[in-house]
């Protein structure tokens, strides 16, 4: 018996070792490259393809993809205890400053320099507005990921059906709320998704930008003062939300408890003409949408006021980061500089119907869907709107555009609170603990 | 002739151990040294994982949340400073002045009567109504454990879907019937709490018919059957005999409600995402918020400050709870 035993045990050991040889990563001749993505909106034939592209050009490297649309809660704790590390991570927008300051991520700024095509340099490639997205201490961590055209999607098939015009005035789309429901026949001119309420920054910020224009902005997310919690293009814009969504009317019933993909559902199905969302809603929505649906994205509508009427809010935020323990940082960098060419940008937008923030012309691409030709039009041709603050109390999430309560969307819908009370409420908090916030984040006068 | 073959074994051995201890004590000595360092391996390694566990995941987090909670992080030297008592100063501030905290800690606070008041009370009433053996017991016993055994994600899925406001069946009917709150079921403030208490007490009822059927089952028969004989009725056979003799079950089972109130929080996520506008949230839930923005410090003070409270709360419910019952022996 003993005599199986110990043949038994010495089988299992060897097969251990024999299974563990095979999974290692270094089993082949190849450098496996390991990319760990937020599988959302954008999907992932993007990555699959620019990954064949690179496997092509570097034959001794293997990429290896890993999305899910989880990741970037779940790249968190990785990356701080530096194990099962992937060699680059596509996240959305969350705190990697934090990692950044801790000395997780690895420094990007030889990436910034590296020349990518006809002599430009990454940095240079870049999109001016966009350069310092990724910099902290003087050190570039992070690499913008998507740029973005953000605003209110149009059933354009119903509004030709229906022959509504698509609005260039915040007037004009009040009297289209109205138009919507004396024609619609139980048709709401907006669904939009209570549980995630902040999809309507997409717009809000958008007419804010309007009145205060892009120097406006950059002042108020410099946060140098609590008297930029006093901009009246705030105020304004959410006296605009106020008139068009507190009117309850104007939604399809039941919005505030609506997750993004049920709202999304009741666009596709005609319950709504209109929906705040952003460039991904025809990826994410594919498989669910009819074959004769059409939708656009319409130009935002301006605000009484507007010293920069053509405003579209990119909602920047995604990013790019390698962690510093990675096992091969100068290959994955080499694949960022790869990812930055024109010909992979391209291909990019081909297949996510999304700009990146770089220098290049998307419009150019043959075949893209009207949707996604609606969007680029705007990015093109629209004064774009980056929210980049270098000032710590803006990472540490002491401030923000709500700092008081957070997004304010639903309770002004259901008559909780008003315009004025929620930007009153703002200023009051902030200033009750602007110098508590700066003392907390080392910030000296 | 079996008693003389013992009495003969007896004194066979009796000899062989006089013949050890004389002759061979060094041999004896030895084998129970063996013995005993074996015994102290065996203990040393069964005791080995636990106590590892417990250092690290109970000693260490819980010192190391100790020490974030005096601490804040700064972005410009990349370091957490040491502030003293000031996250523990802004922590009650915000709790005693903003309306989210207060609300959060109100929603936390409610799970208490919810949990120990309507869940438990019905989770009696089931498990003994399926120890009674009622019409098609077994039936109900899977469908009232169902809910424990599939994923809270689904769970909350397939509840959600039965009061949507469009496609929901139960919202459907309610709705014939001019029960039809503004904004939907999960989006309208006034109805989002009922909405997740009922879900909890939904999902929860099975958990803790589980414990108290197997307590109910375990109890004496004849204790029962006796009862019966002398003709007791239901009531008096639940409230008299039954509920005494699982008494200590039914104070586990309320200690666990009672610690709802300082974690709960993904049915709340995972139902209304804590809207509308924050009016769904739990302290709990605010904690997993901070943690998640890379907050650490604000998080470990919140943590710490509802530990301070929550344990001697705990602490004299339970004792308060055993006071209470009896101690049954059976």
């Amino acid at each position: 018996m003993k005599k199986y035993v110990k043949l038994f045990s010495s089988a299992s050991f060897v097969f251990m070792i024999l299974l563990t040889a095979s999974c290692s990563p270094e089993s082949s001749d190849k450098t496996r490259l390991r990319i760990a993505f937020a599988e959302t909106g954008y999907g992932r034939e993007w990555l699959e393809e620019i990954a064949v592209a690179y496997e092509k050009e570097n034959p001794d490297v293997e990429i290896v993809l890993d999305g899910n649309p989880n990741m970037t809660a779940n790249a968190g704790p990785k990356i701080e205890n530096g194990r099962d590390l992937a060699d680059i991570y596509f996240l959305l927008e969350t705190n990697w400053q934090l990692w950044a300051t801790k000395g997780y991520l690895e420094d990007l700024s030889d990436l910034y320099q590296m020349e990518v095509d006809n002599g430009k340099t990454v940095e240079e490639k870049l999109i001016d507005e966009v350069v310092d997205f990724g910099k902290i201490n003087d050190k570039y961590y992070a690499l913008p990921w998507n740029d973005g055209v953000t605003g209110i999607v149009y059933n354009a098939g119903m509004f030709e059906e229906k022959g509504w015009e698509v609005p260039e005035t915040f007037d004009e789309l009040i009297d289209l709320a109205e138009q919507i429901k004396d024609e619609g026949r139980g048709i709401k001119p907006f669904t939009w998704p209570g549980q995630y309420s902040a999809y309507w920054n997409f717009v809000v910020y958008g007419w804010w930008a309007q009145i205060e224009g892009i120097e406006g902005m950059r002042e108020f997310f410099a946060f140098e003062t609590p008297e930029v919690y006093k901009q009246q293009g705030k105020l304004k814009a959410l006296e605009a939300f106020e008139t068009l969504i507190g009117d309850q009317s104007n939604s399809v019933n039941g919005v505030n408890g609506l997750i993004h993909t049920q709202a999304q559902m009741q666009f596709a199905n005609g319950l709504a003409a209109m929906i705040p969302n952003g460039i991904w809603i025809e990826t994410e929505t594919e498989a669910a949408l009819r074959d004769d649906f059409r939708m656009k994205m319409m130009p935002l509508p301006t605000l009484d006021g507007a010293v920069e009427p053509n405003i579209n809010n990119t909602m920047l935020g995604d990013f790019i980061v390698v962690p510093k323990g990675a096992a091969h940082k100068d290959i994955a960098k080499d694949f960022l500089k790869f990812m930055s060419t024109d010909e992979m940008l391209l291909l990019y937008t081909e297949k996510t119907g999304s700009p990146r923030p770089f220098e290049y012309d998307p419009t150019q691409i043959e075949g893209l869907s009207e949707f996604v030709q609606s969007c680029l039009d705007i990015w093109k041709n629209s004064t774009n709107f980056y929210i980049i603050s270098k000032n710590p109390m803006y990472f540490a999430n002491d401030l923000n555009t709500f700092p008081k309560s957070g997004a304010p969307y639903g309770d002004i819908y259901l008559g909780d609170t008003t315009a004025q009370q929620v930007w009153q409420g703002d200023y009051d908090y902030v200033v009750e603990r602007w110098d508590e916030f700066k003392e907390k984040n080392g910030i000296e006068d | 002739m079996n008693y003389l073959k013992r009495k003969v074994k007896n004194i066979k051995n009796g000899c062989i151990d006089v013949f050890n201890v004389i002759f061979r004590p060094s041999l004896v000595e030895s084998h129970y040294k063996k013995r005993v360092i074996k015994k102290k391996v065996f203990i040393f390694l069964m005791l080995l994982l636990p106590i590892t566990q417990f250092l690290i995941f109970f000693v260490y987090v819980n010192v190391d949340t100790l020490i974030l909670s005096f601490k804040r992080y700064d972005y410009i030297n990349g370091d957490y400073l040491f502030v003293g008592f000031e996250n523990y100063r802004t922590t009650i501030r915000d709790l005693l002045s903003l309306e989210q905290f207060k609300t959060a800690l109100i929603n936390s606070l409610l799970f208490f009567p919810v949990t120990n008041f309507i869940t438990l009370p019905l989770s009696i009433i089931s498990a003994y109504f399926l120890f009674r053996k009622v019409p098609f017991g077994k039936v109900f016993k899977v469908i009232f454990f169902l809910p424990s055994i599939i994923s809270i994600v689904v769970l909350t899925m397939s509840f959600q879907f039965m009061f949507d406001p469009i496609f929901g069946p139960v919202n459907s009917i309610l709705n014939e019937i001019g029960i039809n709150p503004e904004g939907g079921w999960f989006g309208n403030k006034k109805t989002v709490m009922p909405m997740i208490f009922l879900y909890c007490i939904w999902a929860g009822i099975g958990f803790n018919m589980v414990l108290l059927n197997g307590a109910i089952s375990r109890l004496p028969k004849e204790v029962i059957e006796s009862a019966r004989i002398d003709g007791i009725g239901m009531y008096k056979e639940l409230t008299k005999i039954i509920i005494p003799m699982i008494w200590p079950t039914i104070t586990t089972l309320f200690v666990i409600g009672t610690t709802a109130v300082f974690t709960i929080f993904l049915q709340n996520m995972l139902l209304a995402n804590g809207g509308p506008s924050g009016s769904s949230k739990t302290i709990a839930y605010i904690v997993t918020e901070l943690v998640r923005s890379g907050n650490l410090t604000d998080a470990a003070t919140i943590g710490m400050l509802f530990t301070f409270i929550g344990v001697p709360m705990i602490m004299f419910i339970k004792r308060f709870i055993e006071r209470i019952g009896e101690n049954v022996e059976y």
